[in-house]
């Protein structure tokens, strides 16, 4: 691959990326609206779709305000991680045969790393807005991204054992006769549960807990800083999803009608559709209730997953 | 009347004859003026020692007497502090007033017999500054810290024109400020536990939690709340005194804005005291009329309820679902009453209009479209274990705690009793009617909501059973005192013509005395304590709401549990800050 | 007086089940219910293209009316004012001259006449009390502006077009409140 080829994917992959994020306000605010029998925002231009560059602007041009009693560095600092850290993910997913930014052999554990990157951002930013509100969020979100962390971790491994691969080309290429959501659904499960909890999204969005916290640990923030938090978790939604289609659904694998790259956008934003359907259909769980049940369940469920792949495994092979 | 007879003599026995003095009222209630040194043990003996206790201060409430002028015998007063009483066991009221002198009485306090005296004895300090010796924390709770007067004493103004131009200047605004700031050592609250320092989390006045202006300030040992003290008064408009300046009749579009989830529930509520004071019956199809409205208002209520407790735990769509059906439930409500929130509807001696034509088709439609929806919103919400996870166990109290508190209404009922005012004190014609009590039996988060998603069901049958069998006759009273009249007794001649311009300009001269109403509203039990003093408008009118009891005992119930719970419990309450406040 | 039925109704409440504590399976059945909701007919409606229909009885703006002839209805008497419980009108009464039979129904008619919508609440009670039907309220709502000096409605706005010069706007200022009784009487 030459170098031109290579500056090109990434600002291809990059470009791309950011305006999903973007036009993900439209998708969740339309889809949120037609579950919940309105129509959503319709007016500016087709479909509304121009909202996004409404919301945009309107991000720009308000105050950017930074609370005199908070930490300024460290309050700057924090929504810069959690973009950082999730645009740093995809580095390692590929699209399509070919299309990947870097092809690491240990790319699933360079995403594992760079999740649990995110997690400063919301200690940190909860921590530097000197806010009671944030700082409750900002202790929420650490237990429960730490503990999710684990359970994340685990849920993949069953997929490692089949696959024999941490590099995700390998995987996607492992899935040529059987996706691995057939052979590893608790897998899948357990990982979309945490990958929920990774984003905190409704049901899981504890740290932030609209009715309770307000805004959680980014109730200080406003204008762009606050804009990075809302991209970041948009960004963080297209992470997982993809992860999802990467790990178990085969990645771009499918019929060969369609080429690779659109199977793989296909399968992308079903799974987005259906991290907006459950924000709108569920109730969010109590914080202590969260953690437990995966410390006490979830962790149950992945060690015996592990340990049922694992005894398969070896007498698969004999 | 034996009850009341025997309660009297038990009383007499206790105290001494010389005590007492029974005031006669239209409401059938049991009412006796107890000398000042004498209410403590009059209270306790009720309390306790009564044959069929009275174990729930119902309500509590002062009446500043010095511009009254008639007597008829009673004692004289400046102020009196009036307590009201039941039992459940004899389902009975009982009123005993205190006649009290001076410009700035005191009285002892009960908080120690009953624990929500507390708020009440508070509130008659804030409204009359009578002082209650003994109370723990004797402050205002309506009206900020800073207020000068008492507004429901006489020589108040009722209006913010008679007090001079308004001025907002620093100091003056740094003073109110200042009277904000939470200090826990007032309260009696530490700062610092065995092995931890306390957090005191403001929650409110603004809040996406709280359902409106209230403020609640938590204690909390990491996200455990230790203690709580909820700050009231944001809401506060002073209906009480409104009453006294406005008309009989032109109070009514005030009462709708008391409870405004509950609508015409509030007038329903006033205009019983009122008809029991002007003696009017109604005629069939005027009490028919508004059971119907009623309920489609106790519907529109619990809906508005049901999907923000669900949005309270995060879940976002029932509330979208169940506003739609609400609007369904205005759009026959405006075809009606002309109104939606306000409707304004119900008249001294009856309704404001005949139904409309066609308005079987509408209410029709709306019986057969609604009985599907609450059991989808039950599957979507009720059974879904995450909202059980969240609602079971959570914020429990007992029978006994919730009558000692003073709870009414689904709250009690979760409780396991079977209290239903349309029931056991039928009232506008509910006896014709057939419907259920729901019960719960575990007083929890989660009962509540059942109690309240079944009542929805039990509303729909009254309303089908009106529909049905709605009678025929006038929709208002021939009563003399109706206001305003049938059309066909105004404005034939130049008789009936004076008769309509007096009763719209001055209102309608409601004979001397007082009668309190108790009905079932949306959120418990709802009375108007109306005093005529013979006069075009009220020489007091008291309002003893449901939710006012119901949040004074969130610090009770929220003890021990995490922030996360404190918004299902304030969920699973159903109060509104307009119903707490007045 | 004994209530037709007074059992008590104990609610359904069923422990959870180990299916339910695992939670996935109702995570499901939530999501199924709102799925379904995508298929639903809309309830909102494109505001101001598109406005929901009032019933005719709806307490909207007031409108001052006129006769079949044109002439203002109003004889200033002052009941609307005195019957107004926030107080919202205003009015000064004159009298009519020889030749303005023509312009005012009854000898006195109000000169002046302000409804300040800021203290109105809507309520009806002025419609109630008015003895000539002079005065009701309409279908029209929402009125927004600027300053608040605009929201003190005067006779010009308040007062309903001439049916003689403008019979159809005089129409549609009745709405289809005036255009049911006509028809029902």
């Amino acid at each position: 691959m030459s170098a031109t080829e290579h500056i090109l994917i990434v600002v291809g992959v990059l470009f791309v990326l950011l305006n999903i994020a973007a036009g993900l306000i439209w998708v969740e605010r339309r889809l949120l609206a037609l579950w919940q029998d309105r129509l959503g925002p319709n007016r500016a231009g087709p479909l509304g779709v121009l909202i996004v560059l409404a919301d945009t602007l309107k991000l720009f041009f308000k105050e950017d305000w930074i609370p005199p009693f908070a930490d300024k560095w460290v309050f700057i600092l924090a929504p810069a991680i959690v973009v950082g850290s999730v645009l740093l993910s995809f580095v390692v997913i590929p699209f399509a045969p070919g299309i990947v930014v870097a092809d690491l052999n240990i790319g699933i554990l360079f995403f594992l790393a760079m999740s649990s990157l995110g997690v400063y951002s919301i200690v940190l930013g909860g921590w530097a807005s000197n806010n009671k509100y944030a700082l409750l969020g900002a202790l929420r979100g650490a237990s429960q991204m730490i503990a999710y962390e684990v359970f994340m971790g685990l849920s993949l491994m069953g997929v490692v054992m089949l696959s024999g691969s941490f590099n995700l080309g390998d995987i996607v290429a492992a899935q040529q006769n059987l996706w691995f959501v057939v052979t590893q659904p608790v897998g899948f499960v357990i990982f979309f549960i945490a990958g929920i909890a990774e984003t905190h999204r409704l049901p899981f969005d504890i740290p932030e807990a609209e009715s309770e916290l307000i805004a959680g640990y980014h109730a200080e923030y406003s204008g762009m800083k606050f804009g990075m938090f809302f991209i970041g978790e948009y960004l963080g939604i297209t992470l997982i999803s993809a992860m999802i289609v990467t790990l178990f659904f085969g990645g771009w694998l499918g019929p060969a009608f369609l080429p690779p790259l659109a199977w793989f956008v296909i399968k992308l934003f079903f799974f987005i559709g259906l991290f907006i359907l459950l924000r709108a259909s569920l109730p969010r769980p109590r914080y202590d209730q969260l953690i437990s049940y995966g410390w006490k369940i979830i962790l149950a469920i992945v060690l015996a997953n592990l340990l049922i792949t694992g005894a398969i495994a070896l007498w698969l092979r004999g | 009347m034996d009850d009341a007879d025997s309660i009297l003599q038990q009383l007499q026995q206790q105290l001494g004859v010389g005590s007492l003095y029974q005031q006669q009222t239209v409401d059938d209630i049991l009412t006796l003026w107890v000398s000042k040194e004498k209410i403590i043990p009059a209270i306790q003996f009720l309390k306790t020692a009564a044959a069929g206790p009275f174990k729930m201060l119902y309500d509590l409430f002062g009446i500043d007497e010095r511009n009254r002028n008639r007597y008829n015998g009673l004692p004289m007063a400046d102020f009196t502090v009036v307590y009201v009483l039941f039992s459940f066991e004899q389902n009975c009221f009982i009123k005993l007033k205190v006649a009290l002198r001076g410009e700035y009485p005191s009285i002892a306090s009960i908080c120690s017999i009953f624990k929500n005296a507390n708020w009440y004895e508070r509130e008659v300090y804030d409204m009359f500054g009578i002082r209650f010796d003994g109370h723990p924390h004797l402050t205002r709770i309506l009206m900020p810290l800073t207020w000068e007067g008492h507004p429901l004493r006489k020589e108040h103004p009722a209006r913010a024109t008679e007090m001079g131009p308004f001025q907002l200047r620093d100091e003056y605004q740094d003073r109110q400020q200042e009277a904000l700031r939470f200090k826990p050592e007032d309260w009696g609250l530490l700062e610092h536990g065995d092995d931890a320092d306390f957090m005191f989390l403001n929650i409110g006045p603004q809040h996406p939690g709280t359902h409106g202006v209230l403020r609640i300030i938590l204690q909390l040992n990491g996200e455990d709340i230790v203690d709580a003290v909820p700050e009231i008064g944001f809401h506060h408009r002073g209906a009480e005194k409104m009453a006294e300046r406005q008309s009989w009749h032109t109070y009514i579009p005030y009462t709708d804005r008391v409870d405004y989830l509950g609508g015409v529930m509030n007038n329903l509520a006033y205009l019983q005291s009122v008809e029991k004071l002007a003696g009017i019956e109604l005629p069939d199809r005027a009490l028919v009329i508004r059971v119907m409205l009623c309920e489609l208002f106790r519907i529109a209520s619990h809906l508005v309820w049901f999907g923000t407790f669900a949005q309270d735990l995060g879940q976002l769509s029932p509330v979208f679902y169940m506003f739609t059906d609400r609007e369904k439930i205005f759009d026959i409500v405006e075809a009606i009453c002309g109104g939606r929130m306000h409707p304004n509807w119900f008249r001294i001696g009856g309704v404001a209009q005949d139904l409309p034509n066609g308005w079987q088709q509408l209410v029709q439609h709306f019986v057969d479209y609604f009985p599907p929806k609450i059991r989808e919103y039950e599957k979507m919400v009720i059974r879904n274990s995450l909202f059980k996870a969240r609602t079971k166990g959570i914020g429990i109290y007992t029978l006994e705690e919730a009558i000692e508190w003073g709870v009414t209404g689904p709250g009690l009922r979760a409780c396991g009793l079977e209290w239903d005012w349309r029931k056991k004190r039928p009232y506008s014609g509910y006896d014709m009617f057939e419907f259920d009590i729901p019960v719960a039996q575990h007083g929890d988060c989660f009962d509540r909501a059942l109690v309240r998603v079944e009542e929805m069901r039990q509303s729909l049958r009254i309303v089908k059973q009106c529909l049905e069998n709605m009678p025929a006759g006038d929709y208002k009273s021939s009563h003399p005192l109706t206001t305003p009249p049938l059309k066909k007794f105004t404005m034939q001649d130049i008789e009936t013509l004076i008769t309509h311009f007096l009763n719209v300009s001055w209102g309608p001269v409601i004979p001397a005395g007082e009668a309190m109403s108790c009905i079932e509203a949306t959120k418990g039990a709802n009375s108007y304590y109306c005093i005529s003093d013979g006069s075009t408008a009220a020489y007091r009118v008291r309002i003893r709401t449901p939710s006012f009891p119901h949040m004074q005992m969130v610090p009770y119930i929220s003890k021990g549990y995490t922030v996360g719970d404190l918004l299902s419990i304030l969920g699973s309450i159903d109060f509104v800050l307009a119903d707490i406040d007045r | 007086m004994q209530a037709l039925t007074s059992r008590a109704k104990p609610v359904d409440r069923k422990p959870m089940t180990f299916l339910e504590k695992l939670y996935v399976w109702s995570i499901f059945k939530g999501m199924m219910i709102t799925l379904r909701h995508l298929f639903k007919k809309k309830a909102t409606i494109s505001y101001p293209e598109e406005k929901r229909p009032f019933s005719p009885v709806f307490r909207g703006l007031h409108i001052l009316n006129r006769d079949e002839e044109g002439r203002e209805r109003c004889t200033a008497c002052g009941l609307c004012a005195l019957a107004c419980p926030a107080e919202a009108i205003t009015m000064e009464a004159a009298e009519r001259l020889p030749g303005e039979e023509n312009l005012y129904r009854e000898e006195k008619y109000a000169a002046k006449y302000e409804i300040n919508m800021l203290r109105c609440i809507f309520c009806g009670l002025c419609e109630e009390a008015c003895p000539k039907d002079a005065v009701y309220l309409s279908e029209t709502f929402a009125p927004s502006n600027y300053q608040r000096k605009g929201f003190i409605y005067g006779k010009q706005d308040l007062l309903i077009p001439n049916p003689k010069d403008n019979p159809g706007e005089y129409w549609k200022a009745v709405g289809n409140r005036k255009a049911n009784k006509e028809q029902s009487n």
